[in-house]
């Protein structure tokens, strides 16, 4: 077999083996790689600029799961770390139900810093019922009647004037599925007139970039890349744009396997066809 | 170096021992595996009881919502379909989901999905700024968008035989339909490069503490 088709025929662990030191070297040996940031996200960013402290609560919707927290997680971090170091308040929500496991990751961090729960922030918990549970919870958030930790809700001083979806001042919807962004879209945003931003898993960021473009979403957070942006928005490096590095070194290594791939296939060709 | 926390060991081993299908399929990563799919399963379920615990049976029997019995009812009679001689109970819960969510979604999906995103298409070829400049990059965008808009969907008629000219715009929806494609499918491979990174961050920050 000459070298060509041996390219053709690489060993799956060989490859997993180059991707595992180009992943891990940049972490442990940062590389320093420039990042631009998208308009996207930096709509997304001066959107919640635009929030005034005094009177406005967010409302941050988690549609993920552990599954696909590495590639999400980090933007609620940063959107959390932005609404924080602004004094806005922020309600968590989840139709997912490992959702508010995600939720307490951060308000514990909070609590931690000094944060008051039912005050500053307040963690719902989960709904079941997907659309229709968006529906229901968008006409009366009340009606998921205690928290995550067993308080009423409607006794909480974060929830105290707030009877419809379009008391929060702003909603943000970090989704890797369905329920997801379609069907806030679809049952909040168009229906009622309420104006979002959501973060997306890398995966599904495509298929939801037309809502940007047709103003349904005023930003959207692209997967791990997006909270590396927001991260440098805030001048507050964190665990994304340290990840960054690596990302980069391993679309260099899969560009650099699909090049050899083809450029061995088309020499076997023509070579074949002498 | 390491940490002392007993459970970042153990997260460290699930990540280890699932990695280690990447050099062939063995016990350890099917016990992983195992333990993954038992521990999901059974979170799902321990809050799905939560959820009719707290919306469903403490509304029904603490403040005399009477009317949650038949959603509760609905929910029983799904697992009639175990039953055999019974499973047709099953159709009128199923039914009453289907409705309700093509209700729900139908006009909703209309418009937000199609009625919204085709008047977003209808664009400026010509774009200025507030200036009254010309905008080269703009117009260009708006003209690709469009253009892309109509060839994807020109690929798509087949009521008529294409000739000609409409069988090049045609040509072209195939064409900018690949590079979609080819769009989602980088995306696709970015978000699984992601999800190794974030579990290389927990091996190097969260347990060996070398980060």
């Amino acid at each position: 077999m000459n070298l060509f088709n041996k390219l053709q025929r690489i060993d799956p662990r060989i490859i997993y083996a180059l991707m595992f030191v180009a992943l891990s070297f940049p972490l442990l040996s940062p590389l320093g790689i420039p990042l631009s940031v998208s308009s996207m996200t930096r709509a997304m960013y001066e959107r919640i600029e635009a929030l005034d402290p005094a009177t406005d609560v967010v409302l941050l919707s988690f549609g993920y799961s552990p599954a696909a927290a590495a590639d999400i997680h980090p933007q609620a971090v940063a959107v959390v770390d932005h609404l924080t170091k602004r004094g806005i308040r922020w309600v968590g929500v989840s139709f997912w139900a490992e959702g508010p496991m995600m939720i307490e990751q951060i308000t514990s961090v909070l609590e931690a810093r000094g944060g008051r729960y039912g005050t500053d922030f307040a963690n719902l918990g989960f709904k079941a019922g997907a659309e229709n549970a968006i529906a229901a919870f968008a006409n009366n958030p009340l009606v998921i009647t205690t928290d995550f930790v067993g308080n009423r809700t409607a006794e909480l001083p974060i929830m105290q004037g707030i009877t419809h979806i379009r008391d929060f001042g702003y909603v943000i919807e970090f989704a890797s599925g369905d329920p997801g962004i379609p069907a806030w879209i679809r049952q909040v945003v168009d229906p009622m007139g309420v104006r979002m931003s959501a973060g997306a898993v890398t995966v599904s960021v495509p298929q939801f970039v037309p809502f940007v473009q047709s103003g349904q979403l005023d930003g959207l957070l692209a997967g791990l890349r997006g909270a590396a942006e927001y991260e440098l928005l805030l001048q507050a490096p964190g665990r994304a744009l340290a990840m960054m590095d690596a990302q980069s070194m391993g679309h260099l290594l899969i560009i650099a396997f699909i090049l050899i791939g083809n450029a061995a296939y088309l020499v076997t060709k023509f070579t074949k066809k002498d | 170096m390491f940490s002392t926390n007993i459970w970042h060991w153990v997260m460290a081993a699930a990540i280890l021992s699932i990695f280690s299908f990447l050099y062939r399929e063995n016990a350890i990563y099917r016990l992983a595996e195992h333990i993954f799919v038992g521990a999901a399963a059974g979170h799902t379920l321990g809050m799905a009881i939560g959820n009719i615990h707290r919306f469903g049976w403490v509304p029904l029997t603490t403040k005399d919502q009477w009317t949650l019995i038949v959603p509760l009812v609905l929910g029983i009679l799904l697992y009639a379909r175990f039953i055999k001689g019974f499973a047709w109970v099953s159709r009128w819960p199923i039914a009453y989901l289907v409705g309700n969510g093509v209700g729900l979604s139908l006009y909703t999906s209309l418009q937000s999905q199609a009625v919204l995103q085709a008047r977003a298409s209808m664009i400026d070829f010509i774009v200025h700024d507030q200036a009254g400049n010309f905008l080269l990059n703009k117009s260009f965008d708006n003209f690709i968008l469009v253009f892309g808009v109509l060839a994807v969907l020109t690929y798509f008629i087949f009521s008529i035989k294409q000739s000609a000219p409409l069988k090049t715009v045609s040509h072209a929806g195939r064409w900018l339909m690949m590079v979609t494609f080819g769009v989602s499918f980088g995306n696709v491979v970015a978000g699984r490069i992601s999800l190794a990174l974030g579990r290389l961050v927990d091996l190097y920050d969260v347990w060996l503490k070398i980060m």
